[in-house]
């Protein structure tokens, strides 16, 4: 999990496609935000009231990857402390005392005269697990993190210079004596990498590095990875070594079984099993998350059974076992996949009627074209959501109802096409979208000319944006909560004088 | 210049509203007193909610400068506790422009948010109201909480009555040049079921083939915007076709783009235009309907759909 501080090699993918650019962070929308929120905080002359940003979040969804991005969109330098460097109270210290004290450090290695002003970003990564180990580090010492805590909390108190704390699990920095980073840190957390995400860039390093790659293969790479970025790119390299092809079977090499060998022997102890109990037995060695298990199976009935009963009673089957399953989504009872579990196995029992096995068993196509089509998918709902705001509606009601009659008065009257795209705002992928595909390029050409003729005229179509303000707004809400005492209250009213007695009196 | 209909008729003023006659005396009333509480609108798709909201800021505001003190968000969109703590509050708190005395946040479809959201919606809403009215729009106001209905003025809209609706249309007909003949009237009716802006779109659309609205005219134009794809997935199972109707399935869910919930909406809309055995219908629409129930408590739009597919396929053919 280490990186070798500072250094950038292009012999390792994950470092070669770490994105240097905030912008770049697959699936990170809102924490991306927050991060530049804090960053510019630091532009004014006056120091911001949260000087340190915890980055919680699981291995490998970027949070390193962030914080140096920020950094190098705001401009600062970095002195980046991780799991190679010792971190006693002593280095700690000695970090804050020559550099987080001043505004005025150039370089790593401490402060200077310099004129321009550059901050220098501290970054201490994993500083979740390495505090106050008793263990000796490596040099032979005894000292290790001993302490460590501690100084950070002074770090954080003291700093003049933006401090980033990157833990994994947010308890273990801010138990005990770093209690008080709770209040003095703002605090990001990043969630997993979605697994389409992840196929979107595996795909993106394949073509860069010239290696056909199958999508079968992508699939199961991004799936395994779990929300690891990290682990799914340097998966792929490994796979890729001095290949230009690489496919599903070249993927034991990682100590994975093959996905499809034993899913399908497990669909075919189900679908032909002897008896219920025989189902049962065949479905308990299978490796596999239940909730792809239900996606393998209905995707399979029909190879499984062919008549309209048959099919009726094993989809019957099934979609009461995904009852089950949405009810340990909901509410985490997992104790339910036991029921989703054997309801599936009785698909064992659904076939009645004869049935000759001449298909092969099939890939979900489900997960395929879902991370396949995500793009258009986005596309048309953003699309929904800007016309939405045009006719004062909800993108959801757009795509319920008016939604098809639009696009065909659009493609029937170019003209009323431009004046929704300007309107509307819509770009081409939008209208191609609206349209299923089905208009001609140099119709789309037309009317996006005839658009930007009428964005001149546009008038406004929202009223005016207003900066989203986040997190430090949250202690304040929960401070409100508090029902005030009632002398504090007669003296908030007195204060304010205007508060509001009943409806109609303002 | 060609516009969307929908929003070329939306009225500016109150006075130009149809129907909701008591509604808009008193509004009409409150906005003359230059003050108003916070409102709650309640009532179904297309009776006049926005207009009136839209209106009512304009009146309040008057001039160019309206928006500055109106922001309108809609809750669908952006059902989160994040709306409440971002947007809602950096827009309440703020001073208002112009030298008005308060600013007016309209929020749609309130029925979507979240409690927990609707729970902080609540506080935001009494600690800035000297600087900021909410009014909130609903299709049912059960779905909002007891305390923030005690905080409202409660207006109930209804569905338009025919009447209403054909003095709105007359001043399309006037100002496009169309005519729609008495018979078509009632078609547009029955299409849109006193939903004044789906009644708008359909005329419109009808309107691009030809200016005399006539009941054919409505009927084939409604037909060709109809989602076909919708009833492909009753059609499909209903000849044998699981297979192709599932793929189908695929197809709406991720090239189209839809929700489960929306082709559960859809499908129940189209059951009833497809020819088949009025028991069958019965049968199918019960499965709709606990498929709908199961996607409300959580289940996957995916599998149940395709349960509901088989079902189909398995009731047509024993009739058939």
């Amino acid at each position: 999990m280490a990186r070798p501080d500072g250094v950038r090699t292009d012999s390792s993918w994950t470092e070669k496609y770490r994105p240097g650019d905030l912008d770049d962070l697959v699936g990170h929308i809102r924490p991306v935000a927050e991060l530049r929120a804090w960053g510019r905080s630091w532009s004014s002359d006056r120091l911001p009231e949260r000087r340190a940003l915890i980055i919680e979040g699981d291995p490998g969804v970027g949070k390193t990857t962030a914080a140096l991005a920020l950094a190098s969109e705001m401009g600062w330098d970095v002195v980046e402390l991780n799991a190679s460097d010792s971190r006693n109270m002593e280095s700690i210290r000695m970090l804050a005392t020559r550099g987080a004290l001043s505004r005025d450090i150039t370089d790593t290695d401490g402060y200077t005269g310099s004129e321009h002003h550059r901050l220098k970003m501290i970054l201490l990564d994993e500083a979740d697990n390495l505090f106050e180990r008793s263990a000796s580090s490596e040099d032979g010492t005894d000292v290790g993190d001993r302490g460590g805590k501690r100084a950070i909390v002074e770090l954080v108190r003291m700093t003049k210079q933006p401090v980033v704390l990157i833990v994994n699990d947010l308890y273990g920095l801010t138990s005990g004596s770093g209690a008080s980073l709770n209040q003095s840190c703002l605090k990001v957390r990043f969630r997993k990498v979605s697994g389409a995400s992840i196929a979107k860039r595996l795909r993106f390093i394949c073509s860069r590095e010239k290696v056909a790659c199958e999508e079968d293969l992508v699939i199961a790479l991004s799936e395994r990875a779990d929300g690891d970025m990290r682990s799914a790119v340097s998966d792929l390299q490994l796979l890729c070594a001095g290949k230009t092809r690489i496919g599903l079977k070249d993927a034991d090499v990682l100590g994975f079984r093959d996905v499809r060998g034993s899913i399908f022997e497990t669909l075919d102890r189900v679908f032909k099993a002897s008896s219920l109990k025989a189902a049962i037995k065949g479905m308990e060695s299978v490796d596999e998350d239940i909730g792809s298990l239900i996606l393998w199976m209905s995707e399979n009935v029909e190879v499984a059974m062919s008549h309209p009963e048959d099919i009726d009673r094993a989809m019957q089957l099934l979609s009461k076992a995904d009852i089950f399953l949405g009810r340990v989504r909901r509410n985490q009872d997992f104790g339910l996949w036991n029921y989703a579990r054997k309801l599936m196995a009785a698909l064992s029992l659904a076939r009645k009627h004869p049935h000759a096995f001449k298909e092969r068993y099939r890939f979900p196509s489900y997960l395929r074209s879902m991370s396949r089509t995500k793009e258009s998918r986005g596309a048309m709902r953003e699309a929904t959501l800007r016309i939405g705001r045009v006719l004062h509606t909800s993108s959801r009601t757009v795509m319920d109802d008016p939604i098809w009659r639009l696009a065909l008065l659009c493609e029937r009257d170019h003209e009323l096409a431009s004046y929704l795209v300007a309107q509307a705002d819509l770009e081409n992928e939008h209208l191609k979208v609206l349209t299923g595909g089905r208009m001609k390029a140099a119709d789309m050409d037309e009317i996006m000319e005839g658009a930007k003729a009428l964005s001149a005229l546009r008038s406004r179509p929202r009223g005016i944006e207003y900066d989203f303000q986040t997190e430090e707004d949250h202690d304040e809400e929960a401070a409100e909560e508090e029902p005030p005492t009632p002398e504090v209250k007669a003296a908030k009213e007195q204060e304010k004088g205007l508060r509001q007695s009943g409806l109609f009196d303002f | 210049m060609q516009e969307i209909w929908t929003e070329k008729y939306r009225p500016l003023k109150l006075s130009e509203v149809v129907g909701q006659t008591e509604i808009l005396k008193r509004l009409k009333a409150i906005v003359d007193s230059g003050n108003i509480p916070h409102f709650l609108f309640a009532g179904p798709a297309g009776t006049g909610k926005t207009t009136c909201a839209l209106a009512m800021a304009r009146e309040i505001f008057g001039g160019e400068g309206w928006r500055d003190n109106f922001q309108e968000l809609n809750a669908s969109d952006e059902r989160g506790i994040q709306v409440v703590r971002t947007k809602i509050k950096s827009f309440a708190r703020a001073a208002p422009l112009g030298g008005a005395q308060f600013k007016v946040i309209f929020l749609d479809e309130a029925d979507s948010l979240t409690q927990d959201a609707q729970a902080a919606l609540r506080r935001t809403m009494e600690r800035y109201s000297n600087t900021c009215r909410f009014i909130l729009s609903c299709n049912y106001s059960s779905r909002i909480i007891p305390p923030i209905q005690s905080r409202c003025s409660v207006m109930r809209f209804t569905p338009l009555n025919k009447e209403d609706i054909r003095e709105y249309l007359k001043r399309i007909e006037r100002t496009e040049g169309i005519t729609i003949t008495d018979n078509a009237f009632e078609t547009l009716m029955y299409i849109s079921q006193g939903d004044l802006r789906k009644t708008v779109n359909v005329l419109q659309v009808a309107a691009s083939f030809s200016k005399d609205i006539d009941s054919e005219n409505l009927y084939s134009s409604s037909a060709l915007a109809r989602p076909e794809q919708i009833a492909k997935l009753i059609t499909l199972p209903m000849q044998g076709k699981f297979g192709e109707a599932r793929k189908h399935l695929e197809e709406l869910i991720t090239s189209g783009g839809l929700a489960g919930e929306d082709i559960i909406s859809q499908l129940h809309r189209e059951l009833f235009n497809l020819p088949m055995d009025d028991d069958i219908r019965v049968r199918i629409l019960e499965s709709i309907g606990e498929v709908d129930f199961r996607l409300v408590e959580g289940a996957d739009e995916r599998i149940q759909i395709e349960a509901l597919l088989a079902r189909i396929q398995l009731l047509s053919t024993k009739h058939g």
